[in-house]
């Protein structure tokens, strides 16, 4: 009846390396990306630009506490730990048919495989091709606010919650780019 | 005779240099006091050499008045000039060169262009004149600062450019 | 004569008039004069170009097009070598910010400065403009697009309105942190409150706010922020201090300082702090409900740095407790180290070997400081295949504690403890897709397990330092420990099974998740044991609540979002008898119209009987009534003590260059004795480049 497996997925054609690139560079979330993708055995997480065929253009992923009930006194009964994050895979694009002798010695040029589905060319960075891209990929929870317990417990609440959200989206963002949907 | 030295040079040639012309093809009209000469003419004059298609010298009493060139075009070299321009008149009790026609004048990386260039050759002035109504005949210039004349002395000596 | 010409190879000067004469050096065009020189364009009717000083001089209507600006003008003499020179009377266009300045001289006494005297600056249409800062002198720096206004003064519609002795404003249309707007505020609470701030940039990386505050009911406030963007650290240091309040005599601040950034070494470096005079202190001066109801405010200052698989953090956590203020009992990590590793084994188990470190030094100024570090080797071999993959995981988290401090006389006690476990989770996945034109739906079926086991150790002796037991929200299905902190861990048999349906869709280039539906709950095979406090009971049930996600989005434009719990053994009748429920509905139109609403309650059960935690409504919406005219509203309300929290309409004229923005607030103010409120009045005018002002609501708070 058309429902099958899929298995896990995979990155697009051609991409073994990526590097991750963030803004603002360390957050939650980055840690729960280099985490997954340290243990995707079909790609290898590299830390300078230069040896990687995708970019993994990540912006926000900074979790944000805010009050989601407020009680008589005006104290916080309820808080809510967000994480927004938009991504962009990105392709250096190489021009057109791959150099005969070439000025870049020993790189290979790799021209994208036809049956590849053209993407478009990302306006604001002429220079890449834009392989998966999603924005406005939101995870958040919320979690009761117990006056009675100690602020140490309640930033361990907090710490928990906002690492629970961040894993979450890094799973969203990789399944996004994987099953190419 | 032998060549003025250079601090002279500036001045241009002096009137008492002698015209050479070659052609392949002169006749004389005295009655009009005219030489004409037609067909790959070469005129030259100290360091001043016009090439043109056609050229008309006309004399008076104190010896030769005006030079007229035609051409497609006329060129004209002297020293670092050079000019080009549909008709030439060099008028030498003026002493001065009338480049008319899509006339243009470099010197050095300068250059000037205009429907008519007359310049001075016993001074450092030129002029370049618009044509009336056609578009393309503006006058333009291009100027490469540190190359006016003059530029290299007062450079050596150190001294800033004089201000006003 | 201005400073000495610097010589600059560059292109030539290029020149076209009806007719330009040379005499030695100098160069006389006239008659529609144009001439160009790399980046700068300049018309005239006459011109004057000495070719040895590279001065230009250009009478009758002048225009200059240089590299930011346009200017037109009667006359001018530049010198086209250095780019120096004045222009008279001119009429500038600052073209990236579409602003004007007119003036009697500009004189551009450096590449990318110039100054103009007794001028007049407006981003509006020049004639007769809505605003203008009239000003003694301008200084603009075209390379961090910044003017200083030298004794300024505010026209509105031609009538001065303030005057002030310097006035700096970016003349760009970049979003600039921390530019406040002379705003105008007529509160309840505070009295006439009036701000006007000051800004100045100070270098080119650091730049500056100072502002006065005026409360009629509280006094005077200074405030200074300053920001500097280091190569490697950015910084952000805020301060306001209102010296002896009217209301209460006191002295009240608030302090924060931000800094980001990489330190040699590549160790990443993240410095937040913030501190604050008392606990109303936010909510009273605040402007904000949420920003007011802060139980503590956390400073941290953490150092990390990764190698390969390995990450290492250091931090140190400061809590201002705002609730039992600044109690001298609260508990401080001082420092937390931590270290977190994943390394890949091969050979036979195709597996990773994960390490888990922290050490806690938990200090305080009275009661027992303690020294608590645990370390939780496990082993863990996923496998993927395509019908879905498997991960078990064994290790052993082992946890020392040694109190120091605090009680004389007990001395050093230490305290371990050792647990095994072991999980495994199991995931798989089925999908089918629909193509239709321009799109697709992907439909996606997730089932998940997740096999818990942890053997019960008494920790009945063990301190509670960072530990709390509050209630499981989805994510706590799949987590090793119930608890928030490691204080307590668990004693575990349980089995968690969940069922996730995923609708994916994408038109053109848009994806976005268009159905979500989670479900999942917890089998115990065994009772729990291990409790926070030694006395309460332990739990017998044999299956968790029944937690659910879900999402509808069928068009990406609008969105229903929530997450709720349900006791099986309560059946609820209606939404706010669920253990936990929470939806939250947001809807935006293109033509600018946004609308959220949103509904959550809690409800505990601690004997049976069902007892409201928290129940609350919350709306905000933003109508586009036409090109200059935004309408706003936001409406929170506690059902459970039936009192607004927050009322906010507002009403935002905008006419290109200037707005206004007038808008009503009435809120809960924070107060030991329940129930005090402050209605404020707000009335904020924006003119264009001279600050940042956000119409409407923020987009970000309507999601």
């Amino acid at each position: 009846c058309g429902y099958r497996f899929p298995g896990v997925g995979a990155f697009p054609a051609g991409v073994e390396r990526v590097y991750l690139e963030a803004e603002p560079e360390d957050s939650q979330l980055v840690r729960a990306l280099e985490d997954a993708l340290n243990r995707d055995r079909a790609v290898d997480l590299v830390d300078s630009r230069a040896g990687a065929e995708a970019v993994l253009r990540v912006e926000g992923g900074e979790a944000t506490s805010s009050a989601a009930a407020i009680g008589a006194t005006g104290e916080a009964t309820e808080y809510e730990v967000t994480l927004r994050a938009d991504y962009r895979l990105l392709r250096p694009r190489v021009d057109g048919v791959a150099p005969e002798g070439g000025e870049a010695p020993g790189e290979s040029e790799k021209a994208p495989e036809e049956g590849e589905a053209r993407e478009e060319t990302d306006k604001a960075e002429p220079d890449f091709e834009v392989l998966r891209e999603r924005s406005g990929l939101v995870e958040s929870s919320t979690y009761p606010y117990d006056p009675a317990t100690s602020p140490a417990a309640e930033e361990a609440n907090k710490r928990r919650a906002a690492r629970q959200a961040a894993e979450a989206l890094a799973e969203g963002i990789l399944d996004s780019i994987k099953s190419g949907f | 005779q032998e060549s003025p030295s250079p601090s002279t040079a500036q001045d241009g040639p002096s009137r008492e240099e002698p015209l050479v012309v070659e052609s392949d093809e002169m006749t004389i009209r005295d009655a009009d006091q005219e030489a004409i000469y037609t067909g790959n003419v070469v005129a030259t004059r100290g360091d001043m050499v016009l090439r043109a298609r056609r050229v008309v010298v006309s004399y008076g009493e104190e010896g030769m008045r005006t030079i007229r060139a035609f051409g497609a075009p006329v060129t004209l070299d002297q020293g670092e000039r050079h000019g080009e321009a549909e008709e030439a008149l060099y008028d030498a009790r003026e002493g001065t060169v009338l480049l008319t026609g899509s006339a243009y004048l470099e010197e050095g990386p300068n250059s000037l262009e205009g429907a008519r260039i007359r310049y001075y050759l016993d001074e450092e002035r030129t002029e370049v004149f618009s044509g009336e109504g056609e578009e393309n005949g503006r006058a333009r210039g291009v100027f490469q600062p540190g190359s006016e004349p003059g530029a290299r002395e007062s450079r050596e000596q150190g001294g800033a450019p004089d201000d006003e | 004569a201005p400073a000495p010409a610097q010589e600059t190879e560059e292109g030539p000067v290029t020149m076209e008039a009806d007719r330009i004469s040379l005499d030695g050096n100098r160069v006389q065009a006239c008659g529609n004069v144009q001439t160009r020189r790399d980046g700068t364009r300049m018309e005239a009717d006459r011109v004057t170009y000495r070719r040895d000083t590279g001065w230009v001089d250009l009478e009758g209507d002048i225009r200059v097009r240089d590299a930011g600006y346009e200017a037109t003008a009667p006359s001018a003499r530049l010198n086209q070598e250095t780019g120096l020179g004045e222009i008279r009377e001119p009429r500038l266009h600052l073209l990236d910010s579409d602003a004007w300045i007119l003036g009697e001289r500009l004189d551009r006494y450096a590449p990318e400065r110039f100054r103009m005297d007794s001028a007049m600056y407006t981003a509006c249409a020049p004639d007769a403009p809505p605003w203008a800062l009239r000003s003694g002198t301008i200084y603009v720096n075209q390379e961090s697009s910044f003017a200083h206004h030298w004794n300024t003064r505010l026209e509105l519609a031609g009538i001065p309105v303030l005057y002030t002795p310097y006035f700096g404003h970016y003349t760009d249309e970049e979003r600039h942190t921390g530019f406040l707007y002379p705003s105008v505020e007529f509160s309840g609470s505070r009295g006439t409150d009036i701000t006007v701030p000051f800004y100045w940039n100070i270098a080119p990386q650091m730049d500056a706010t100072l502002g006065l505050r005026n409360m009629t009911a509280h006094g005077l406030m200074p405030q200074l922020e300053l920001r500097h963007l280091g190569k490697d650290v950015e910084t952000r240091v805020y301060g306001e201090h209102l010296a002896d309040d009217k209301a209460t005599g006191d002295d009240r601040y608030y302090y924060a300082a931000e800094q980001r950034g990489t330190l040699p070494g590549d160790v990443g470096y993240l410095l937040d702090a913030e501190r604050v005079s008392d606990p109303e202190y936010l909510s009273l001066f605040g402007r904000d409900l949420e920003r007011g109801s802060q139980r503590y405010l956390t400073s941290v200052l953490s150092l990390s740095r990764g190698w390969g698989n390995y990450r290492a953090d250091a931090s140190f956590t400061y809590l201002q407790d705002l609730q039992d203020f600044n109690a001298p009992d609260t508990l401080q990590a001082l420092p937390r180290l931590s270290l977190q590793g994943d390394q890949p084994l091969f050979g036979a188990f195709p597996g990773y070997l994960e390490l888990e470190g922290e050490y806690v030094h938990f200090y305080r100024e009275e009661g027992d400081r303690y020294h608590r570090s645990f370390v939780d080797p496990s082993l863990s071999l996923p496998l993927d295949t395509r019908y879905g993959s498997i991960e078990p995981r064994a290790g052993v988290h082992a946890t020392a504690y040694r109190r120091s401090g605090g009680t004389p006389g007990t001395g050093d006690r230490d305290q371990t403890r050792t647990l095994p476990h072991f999980s495994l989770r199991a995931d798989s996945r089925i999908h089918r897709i629909w193509d239709f034109g321009g799109g697709a739906v992907r439909h996606s079926i997730e089932p998940e397990l997740f096999y818990l086991y942890i053997p019960y150790e008494d920790q009945d002796d063990l301190p509670v330092l960072d530990t709390k037991a509050s209630p499981l929200r989805f994510d706590d299905l799949f987590e090793m420990n119930r608890f928030s902190g490691i204080d307590r861990i668990n004693d575990a048999n349980q089995l968690t099974t969940a069922l996730t349906n995923r609708v994916d869709a994408k038109r053109g280039q848009r994806h976005w998740e268009a159905g979500l539906l989670r479900l999942g709950q917890i089998h115990y095979f065994r009772d729990r044991r291990v409790t926070l406090d030694p006395g309460t009971e332990r739990t017998t049930s044999a299956t968790s609540n029944y937690f659910a996600e879900f999402g509808l989005r069928p068009i990406p434009e609008v969105a229903l979002r929530g997450a709720l719990e349900y006791d099986p053994d309560r059946p609820a009748f209606a939404l706010n008898q669920m253990d936990y429920f929470q939806s939250q509905l947001t809807a935006s139109h293109p033509s600018g119209h946004r609308f959220s609403a949103r509904y959550l309650v809690r409800n505990a059960f601690a004997d049976g009987s069902p007892e409201t935690v928290t129940e609350e409504y919350r709306t905000a919406a933003q109508v586009d009534l036409g090109p200059s005219w935004d309408a706003f509203g936001r409406y929170r309300y506690s059902a459970l003590f039936r009192e607004p929290l927050e009322r906010e309409i507002g009403l935002d004229y905008h006419a290109g260059c200037w707005g206004v923005r007038l808008a009503y607030q009435d809120r809960l103010l924070r107060r030991s004795e329940a129930g005090e409120r402050d209605t404020t009045v707000y009335l904020t005018v924006r003119l264009r480049t001279l600050g940042e002002f956000e119409f409407g609501t923020d987009p970000s708070d309507l999601q």
